[in-house]
């Protein structure tokens, strides 16, 4: 009995979520009278009107106060802004070092190559390069003016380049010219080096390695605006080659830190030794000429002949070759053919 | 000097071997009569590619022009069952008749190697010119050179090789005989008879402009 109870109330659970809301019943009066306003029934299904919004209230516009001045002068920094904390360590001074990372983007590692190569092109170039690095969307802060930081901390000293370099956008990258030699490196030639480092640093996708291409490009670029600023350049930047090309121009190229400092001994042997090889080798080179000039003739003598031969009756040796085992050496004693092993 | 049948030693002029009997007529008879017509290059045997006659060619030329008086020939062939190199060799450089060698260098003046790929052996065989500078050792000494390739079935290379070291040889003998003409001259003049001492004395001068030993390229 309880199971035909338990089934029943099973069989109707269902069908109560099933149930549907009664349809709206059209009342006689209504109809009469949305009807005689022109109301078709089922006309807005095919129209390409939509159909009006039930609160068009919503559409409105609400009033709301405008902002104060005040308000707008406190308004919160933008959220890609270099912050605010980090623009001393930027722009306060002229660097120690020549990356300039204080918000530590860059690895420890990274870091390290960086001034590494940094260093090697400060001690090969006449132009020092400073890399001020900032991240992808950073923006820098519309109160600092890069131009006049470079005036300001680059106008003594050394002749510099600063890079203000994006990591991972190297496009937005900007340099600047030490005021000393602006005049002498036109704004095209530095929009060059500028376009050219960018196209090297495109060669690589990761931000890092985008950074190191950008900054060998532009050490290469810097070693002809030397050139240019010393007076010694025929040529403008607009025809060196990019990239491996370019890098046969550059005396000194891409730092080794294993690179071995040959003492001068061990130049002054190397010379001597290739000195004696060349040496060698023509001597070498004229004597097998002069063998392969040579002649050599024989004198004549009148043999007899013999066995009947008139040409010739030199016997001479005749070898084996059928086995291994039987090596020339124990060739050398000449028998009859028909005494010979095969 | 030595039979090429029974290899033993004969005697200068001998018309036939004291030991055995041999002479060319013997050869004929085993050969065949009369002159053959063959390049200095023959392979009979069928050993060498292209690009291995080429070679061996090339080296033969090289031979000829550094030795103006001289020709080396190979041939290769399977001499059957009567095979003897040492007589086939003495027949043919007799019988032959190298049509690419030029008419100033006559088989005395000739060197011939000979390989027999079915009995697996070489051997080679000179002209009357080389008589007194030539000896039995060098030739093998300049067959040995081959024995490696040629156990390899590298017939070319091993030709190759023999050439080299015989001009190597020949031109190590150039400089003694230009030296040291009178010993090599001994070894092949005939005995002195009681009443040709006057004629030797007289004869034995050579030619004032007789060119011996080495001499360069105009």
């Amino acid at each position: 009995m309880k199971r035909i109870l338990y089934i029943l109330i099973l069989g109707t659970q269902p069908a109560f979520p099933n149930s549907e809301p009664p349809l709206p019943s059209w009342n006689a009066e209504e109809r009469e009278r949305m009807i005689g306003e022109g109301w078709i029934a089922g006309g807005s299904l095919f129209t390409y009107e939509t159909l009006a919004s039930e609160d068009s209230d919503a559409e409105t516009p609400l009033h709301v106060e405008e902002p104060t001045a005040e308000e707008l002068a406190s308004a919160p920094e933008d959220q890609n802004e270099v912050s605010e904390e980090y623009l001393a360590a930027y722009f306060a001074e002229k660097p120690d070092g020549h990356l300039v990372d204080p918000q530590d983007l860059l690895s420890e590692r990274e870091r390290k190559d960086l001034e590494v190569f940094l260093n090697y092109h400060a001690g090969d170039s006449s132009i020092d390069m400073y890399v001020y690095v900032f991240g992808t969307d950073q923006q820098i802060p519309g109160d600092v003016r890069e131009e006049e930081v470079v005036e300001r901390l680059y106008s003594v000293g050394k002749p510099a380049m600063v890079v203000y370099y994006y990591l991972g956008a190297p496009q937005r990258s900007t340099v600047y010219l030490s005021p000393v030699i602006t005049d002498t490196v036109s704004v095209a030639e530095q929009r060059r080096a500028l376009e050219s480092s960018v196209i090297q640093a495109f060669g690589s996708t990761q931000p890092f390695d985008q950074a190191e291409a950008f900054l060998v490009q532009m050490s290469i670029r810097i070693y002809w605006m030397e050139r240019m600023a010393a007076g010694t350049a025929e040529e403008t930047m607009e025809g060196i080659p990019d990239g491996d090309g370019a890098r046969a121009f550059h005396k000194k190229e891409i730092p080794v830190e294993s690179r071995m400092k040959i003492p001068a001994w061990g130049r002054l042997a190397a010379w001597v030794f290739a000195a004696a090889s060349g040496g060698i080798l023509s001597l070498w080179s004229l004597v097998m000429w002069w063998r392969g000039r040579v002649r050599y003739r024989f004198p004549e003598f009148d043999v007899e002949p013999r066995l009947g031969g008139s040409h010739a009756a030199g016997i001479g040796a005749v070898i084996s070759f059928a086995s291994t085992a039987i090596p020339p050496a124990m060739q050398r004693t000449q028998v009859p053919d028909y005494m010979r092993r095969a | 000097m030595k039979c090429p049948r029974c290899v033993q030693l004969i005697h200068r002029a001998a018309a036939g071997c004291p030991h055995c009997g041999f002479e060319l007529r013997d050869a004929d008879g085993m050969f065949g009569h009369g002159d053959v017509k063959l390049r200095s290059l023959t392979d009979a045997a069928g050993l060498f590619r292209t690009d291995d006659r080429d070679r061996l060619e090339d080296e033969i030329e090289r031979f000829g022009v550094a030795f103006p008086q001289m020709f080396v020939a190979v041939y290769t062939g399977s001499l059957g069952e009567v095979a003897n190199l040492r007589q086939f060799g003495f027949w043919l450089l007799n019988r032959g008749v190298f049509e690419d060698v030029a008419v100033e260098k006559p088989n005395e003046a000739g060197v011939l190697i000979v390989i027999d790929p079915d009995s697996k052996a070489a051997g080679m065989t000179y002209g009357y010119l080389l008589d007194p500078f030539f000896e039995e050792q060098d030739t093998f000494d300049c067959l040995s050179r081959a024995h490696a390739h040629w156990l390899e079935g590298r017939y070319a290379e091993g030709i190759l090789r023999t050439i080299r070291h015989l001009r190597k040889v020949l031109r190590k003998r150039c400089r003694q005989v230009r030296r040291d003409p009178e010993r090599y001259e001994r070894k092949v003049a005939t005995p002195v008879a009681v009443g040709d001492l006057v004629r030797k004395i007289r004869g034995g001068h050579r030619p004032a402009n007789a060119a011996v030993g080495e001499e360069m390229e105009p």
